[in-house]
């Protein structure tokens, strides 16, 4: 089976910073799987799907042995081809269900633009269709109608429609739901999860927030400035995480149900991390002389991959140090 | 001995093009001296309106709003300096609530130019002990807003909403700008502030986990009005109003546990209000899978079920158990 996206070491550096934004990032996604990557703001997640979608400015040096969509090298994707290749193959749904719109053009036909002829009635026709299963009543008229007119999670859905218009075979969606309320949330989630099932969507989500990936993501990769720390398979990730800043993330979220947390997360430290050792090592309670000049490759802990010199003990290590 | 807050039946209206919007109605709630009272539902529900009205900025139609006993108006006619002394409030957006052109260290010390407290050198000391009582290094004092991350910002905010020791923060949704590590850190501080100087909290959000995290009690709004209220862990495990359910049910779909332990339980009414309102009678009728025709005329009063338990569904008593399978 061949592989819909691979990138190998991919590092970005933006302008003349003297470290890179992103840096060693490999994964690969078959057709139809879900990926989603996690970290906090500067981990550097959104870059890596920008980067992808050959979408960053030319103040961004992009440096990969591998980056491929559909065998297509995206390193050297240029012009007339790439953007063909965006606008036919790659699907992409964005956080601000406001800001993704122009607020003077109508819904259809900001979603139909670049189109003529007998192509523009075909994909109108298409258009009304998506719509209408995904919740938006009176799809034909809703296109006549302008941004301010919708609300923010009917704008979302109607993204998420203009993303799957074309036939996509991967969706990028970054922070989709952050900026909806709970309950629409929910249903924005579960439209994607179910879209990406029925259509055999490869989906790169990228977010901040573990309830949405356990939700919709297969895999979860974690990231810590500009690195991967632990790439594993959702559930596996969430009920047993082995790097000691996604037991850290996974921490820092109140929940509902289940004891009442007295603390939530742990402490933590003010500045950057080395460029040397484990970029985590600055935040770590298990941090030794080792972490800090040594950084740790990803290594195969039971399912997981984990850029950690105490993969295998990492958890009893921090309930001994609390 | 009166609340620390009491709002009394109020309502707010406002008048568009399009017709009347009606933001509140009748919404009663009481925060008591070093309580923190959670106030949640979705967008449109009302809840900011809510927090505006406490602090002063907008009047209401109808209803009063107590402040220790005293009217919130009457406050802001005779005493207003005493009055934003004494009630605070933290919002949404860190980087709005600062001046960006003003160093971190004027915006801290500006409450106290303006109530006369202390003189330049004990101002900039107290700037310095508040930045230290929200994690901060008061190096800070000397940058721009621009120059801090928005986790760091919403410390600023939040300490200078401490800077006159208010008796009451009205925090509206002061986390939801944030990432799940940032607000950790933010959630902590506010735990701490409040066991440490015992301020009651009237806490705005739509993350019922962090509600849990620090409030007491919880009150939920719908469409303007008040739907439930009670204990957060009873309401979570005994909820009396459908919407509720459907709020937990929502939060559940999109919660760690939620996904890990279960898959979604049923699908609940989820989808927000596409129609327009009813004009009578219960607001979450059209929503509601419960719905008989005595929900769809007159409003459903507010009941109380149980000790500081109330809501306002006709039907509570028939709604199912909840599974606590599928909750825990």
């Amino acid at each position: 089976m061949t592989e819909l996206v691979k990138v190998e070491d991919l590092s970005i550096t933006y302008g003349r910073a003297d470290r890179p934004a992103v840096d060693g990032v490999t994964f690969s996604l078959a057709p139809g799987e879900s990926l989603a990557l996690v970290g906090e703001t500067g981990s550097g997640k959104t870059s890596v799907v920008m980067a992808l979608a050959q979408l960053l400015g030319p103040g961004a040096s992009i440096d990969a042995r591998t980056m491929s969509f559909e065998g297509h090298d995206m390193l050297r994707m240029r012009g007339k081809a790439l953007r063909a290749l965006r606008r036919e193959r790659i699907g992409m749904v964005f956080q601000d269900p406001f800001g993704s719109w122009n607020p003077s053009r109508k819904i259809g036909t900001q979603l139909l633009e670049g189109s003529r002829g007998a192509e523009r009635q075909r994909l109108r026709s298409r258009l009304v269709e998506i719509l209408g299963r995904i919740g938006i009543s009176r799809p034909e008229s809703r296109l006549e109608d302008y941004p301010h007119q919708y609300s923010g999670g009917m704008l979302q859905r109607t993204l998420i429609a203009g993303a799957l218009l074309r036939g996509p075979s991967l969706v990028i969606a970054d922070e989709p739901t952050s900026a909806l309320d709970t309950t629409v949330q929910a249903d924005i989630l579960a439209l994607i999860a179910q879209l990406q099932q029925d259509r055999e969507l490869a989906l790169v989500v990228v977010s901040h927030d573990l309830g949405v990936v356990a939700r919709i993501a297969e895999r979860t990769i974690v990231m810590y400035h500009g690195r991967m720390v632990e790439d594993a398979p959702t559930a596996e990730l969430l009920t047993s995480p082995r790097h000691p800043y996604t037991i850290n993330l996974i921490a820092a979220v109140p929940l509902l149900h289940g004891p009442r947390q007295r603390r939530l997360g742990v402490k933590v430290a003010q500045g950057l991390p080395s460029l040397a050792g484990c970029v985590y090592a600055h935040r770590c309670a298990l941090a030794t002389e080792l972490c800090r000049t040594t950084q740790p490759e990803l290594r195969q802990v039971g399912q997981a991959q984990v850029a950690c010199h105490f993969a295998d003990q990492s958890k009893e290590l921090l309930e001994a140090a609390e | 001995m009166s609340a620390l807050l009491e709002v009394e039946g109020v309502s707010k209206r406002y008048h568009g093009k399009r017709g009347t919007v009606v933001a509140c109605h009748d919404v009663s709630l009481k925060v008591e001296a070093g309580e923190v009272v959670g106030l949640v539902g979705e967008s449109g529900s009302g809840k900011s309106t809510v927090a505006s009205m406490v602090l002063g900025l907008v009047e209401p139609d109808e209803g009063a709003i107590r402040f220790r006993g005293r009217d919130v108006r009457e406050c802001l006619a005779k005493d207003r300096i005493g009055f934003r002394a004494g009630v605070q409030g933290v919002f949404q957006q860190p980087r709005a609530a600062l001046d960006s052109r003003r160093q971190i260290g004027w915006s801290l010390m500006e409450p106290m130019v303006v109530h006369k407290i202390g003189t330049r050198a004990s101002r900039e000391r107290r700037v310095d002990e508040l930045l230290r009582a929200v994690d901060l290094d008061p190096s800070l004092a000397n940058r721009k807003p621009h120059q801090l991350s928005g986790g760091q910002l919403q410390r600023v905010n939040i300490a200078r909403a401490l800077s006159l020791d208010p008796e009451l923060l009205i925090c509206d949704e002061p986390v939801s700008a944030l990432d799940v590590s940032v607000q950790s850190q933010v959630l902590n501080l506010l735990e701490d502030i409040r066991e440490r100087t015992g301020v009651g909290m009237l806490f705005i959000s739509h993350d019922l986990g962090v509600v849990r995290y620090l409030c007491d009690r919880l009150v939920v709004m719908y469409a303007g009005r008040v739907v439930e209220e009670g204990e957060v862990d009873v309401v979570r495990d005994t909820a009396a109003h459908p919407y509720t359910r459907a709020l937990l049910g929502a939060a559940m779909k999109v919660s760690v546990r939620g996904a890990v332990g279960v898959e979604a339980a049923e699908e609940s009414a989820t989808t927000p209000p596409r129609e327009d309102l009813p004009r009578d009678g219960c607001m979450f009728a059209p929503r509601c899978a419960m719905v008989r025709d005595a929900c769809r005329t007159g409003e459903p009063p507010l009941v109380e079920i149980g000790p500081s338990r109330l809501t306002a569904c006709l039907r509570h008593a028939e709604l199912p158990p909840m599974d606590a399978s599928v909750f825990a």
